[in-house]
């Protein structure tokens, strides 16, 4: 176990490496000046030129290299140019909305596709599981964007006005109040209910579709009819069934890491959602290299460990996975 | 179904169901929508919609609502153009046409279905070769690092780990710097962003059949390098191959969309579904049909592509492209 840990970490440090140099690379490539961002249109060519002598673009692609790789070593991840803070500032005043809204995505979608899966399971070949198949299929197809925007139309103003269609938290209840009074939250999580949902519609799916499919599986074998002919409940035969079906819902939720950021690039976007989202769509359109470095940084190192922790929770579960890993 | 016998089944990866010959029927008619866009050029009506703000001879009879320039015409009012005789001076008014705009017009007054059918072109063309360029780079890759030297086979595998590491999204974005605004760019962007998925497909079949006894057989008559792979590796993988290229081209589509909605470089002077729906988003509660409908033609084309791969997508296949990560969304 120990062994497969070492491993493991290492390469995960080395596909961290990979994704640093390969972002620095591809940025560096592209044609466009970061100077004509930073600065007004109208600024001469001895300003563009003395504000790139600042900033070290004049120096050789290796040596911004190495600099940025020490300094990253070291904790600094750089100035933003668009935002003229340190990169890590910015990150931090945008991060905390976007992990609100991202494990609140997270946990509506694991619930309710645990449960939809489940019924569906149950009631498996009747038309209960057809709808909620059917359902899933189209929600699968359906692009965040406009299911954002389609929901914000019936529930926040076109035809129901009864949800808020953009920001955190309204403007009138926020200065004054205790932020621990009860209304702030109902605020809050009435924000939350439209982005949220409809970032989780596809881990919903997702995790629903491997309950069902996983479970008919498992009610197949000859443990569980040997389990009923023993005089087990099929409640208790569920449970059953359902824990040896679990295991490749751990490895759904690793790969839902580089999903979940996507949604929530352009979710964001629809519902103004003051998070990482948008700043990461300036930072790419503006050249705004050390915040997307310092973002792609970030996010791979998420991934990373969301992938490493499925792997060894997987492992935990699963004995067989276990061996398997052991004598590789 | 084809569980039993899902692991040599390449030849008939796509095959008759009634949920296969929907969705490919579906398929058939946005395909055919998409090839005869250019005949919906504007029509007579709308060129007169367009000039009716600036020439008196031409008039329309709708209410100017809500205070645009052009009218945002209804959906299911019937619109009369009429023209007033100025020869004679008596302002005597004919009817030109009637025409109704079962989808609505946008704020400029385009007919949103005709938009839609250009838009089509864009989406499933991008969709297509994107996900056609995808494959064929992921089963190089694949093919490589399940065939050659384990050393290659760890240096290519890191690099799929590094590329799936990006959230794809913000890979699309970041590779969008990189290209000159075009059709072509959008292929090779949205291809470079996703043959990972097809790359560890390919790779895992490999290392399942690469000791299978008919490539023993086949090595020991002397079969070597690519020809061994075309005649005797590649159809017995071609199932999973073909799922997940199919599942690529509803990706790329859905993809594509995202970047054209962020109104990214590339995507930016392109008509495409994803571009339609941002330019109704300021209008959504005046004119909802200009983001809905062309939304909504992207469920249908998605869904019908992911109902085409589902009906073939057995349990154990299923299993095994999650395993190699193939089941990553946008």
């Amino acid at each position: 176990m120990k062994r497969i840990l070492a491993t493991r970490l290492l390469s995960s440090l080395l596909v961290l490496w990979l994704v640093v140099t390969l972002t620095f690379v591809a940025l560096h490539v592209a044609p466009g000046d970061p100077a004509s961002t930073i600065l007004d249109p109208r600024a001469s060519q001895d300003q563009i030129e003395l504000l790139r002598e600042h900033y070290g673009f004049n120096d050789g692609l290796l040596s911004q290299y190495g600099t940025w790789i020490s300094n990253c070593i070291r904790g600094d991840l750089g100035l933003s140019f668009l935002y003229q803070r340190s990169a890590a500032n910015v990150i931090g005043s945008h991060l905390s909305a976007t992990i609100l809204l991202g494990g609140f995505a997270t946990l509506l979608g694991t619930l309710s596709g645990l449960g939809l899966g489940l019924l569906a399971a149950v009631k498996r070949g009747r038309r209960t599981d057809l709808v909620i198949r059917l359902v899933g299929l189209v929600l699968y197809a359906t692009p965040t964007f406009w299911l954002g925007l389609m929901l914000a139309l019936l529930f926040a103003g076109g035809v129901w006005n009864w949800l808020p269609s953009a920001g955190m938290l309204s403007p009138l209840t926020a200065p004054g109040a205790s932020p621990w009074h009860p209304a702030q939250w109902i605020d809050l999580l009435r924000h939350l209910l439209l982005p949220g949902s409809v970032l989780a519609a596809p881990l919903a799916v997702q995790i629903s579709r491997h309950v069902r499919f996983g479970l008919e599986a498992q009610l197949e074998l000859d443990y569980v009819t040997a389990g009923r002919s023993m005089g087990l409940s099929e409640r208790r035969l569920l449970i059953l069934a359902l824990r040896n079906s679990i295991g490749p819902l751990v490895q759904v939720l690793g790969v839902w890491m580089p999903v979940l950021v996507s949604g929530a690039v352009v979710i964001e976007q629809v519902f103004s959602w003051p998070g990482l989202g948008a700043v990461a769509v300036n930072a790419i359109s503006g050249r705004d290299y050390p915040l997307v470095l310092a973002l792609t940084l970030l996010t791979a190192t998420c991934v990373v460990l969301a992938n490493l922790t499925a792997d060894l929770v997987h492992a935990c579960l699963d004995p067989r996975v276990r061996a398997a890993k052991e004598a590789q | 179904m084809t569980d039993a016998r899902s692991g040599y089944e390449g030849h008939r990866a796509i095959g008759a169901s009634a949920s296969s010959y929907v969705a490919a029927g579906i398929l058939l008619v946005w395909a055919l929508v998409a090839a005869g866009a250019p005949l919906f050029q504007p029509s007579q009506q709308q060129q007169a919609l367009l000039r009716a703000t600036d020439s008196n001879s031409i008039s329309l009879l709708a209410p100017l609502a809500h205070g645009h320039l052009v009218p945002l015409v209804g959906r299911t009012e019937r619109y009369t153009f009429v023209q007033s005789d100025r020869a004679d001076g008596s302002h005597k008014q004919r009817a030109v046409s009637q025409h109704r705009f079962w989808l609505g017009t946008d704020r400029i007054g385009n007919d949103v279905a005709v938009s839609i059918a250009r838009g089509a072109r864009t989406s499933l063309v991008v969709g297509l070769f994107a996900a056609l360029l995808a494959s064929t780079v992921g089963v190089a890759v694949g093919a490589i690092a399940g065939l050659a030297s384990p050393l290659l086979d760890a240096a290519l595998m890191r690099l799929v780990d590094a590329m799936l590491a990006f959230p794809l999204l913000l890979l699309v974005l970041m590779l969008d710097l990189l290209f000159d605004p075009g059709l072509l760019a959008l292929v090779l962007i949205l291809s470079s962003a996703q043959w990972m998925g097809v790359a560890r497909v390919v790779r895992a079949e490999m290392l399942r059949l690469r000791n299978a006894p008919f490539v023993v057989a086949a090595r020991a008559v002397g079969a070597r390098g690519i020809p061994l792979f075309l005649r005797h590796l590649l159809p017995n993988a071609l199932q999973p191959i073909l799922l997940s290229s199919l599942l690529l081209v509803g990706d790329s589509i859905l993809l594509e969309s995202a970047v054209s909605f962020l109104g990214f470089g590339t995507a930016s002077e392109l008509e495409s579904w994803g571009r339609l729906v941002d330019a109704g988003r300021g209008f959504l509660t005046d004119a909802w049909w200009i983001s809905a409908f062309p939304g909504l033609a992207i469920v249908m084309v998605v869904t019908a592509l992911n109902l085409l791969g589902d009906a073939r997508i057995s349990a154990p296949l299923r299993r095994r492209m999650l395993w190699t990560g193939s089941a990553r969304r946008s």
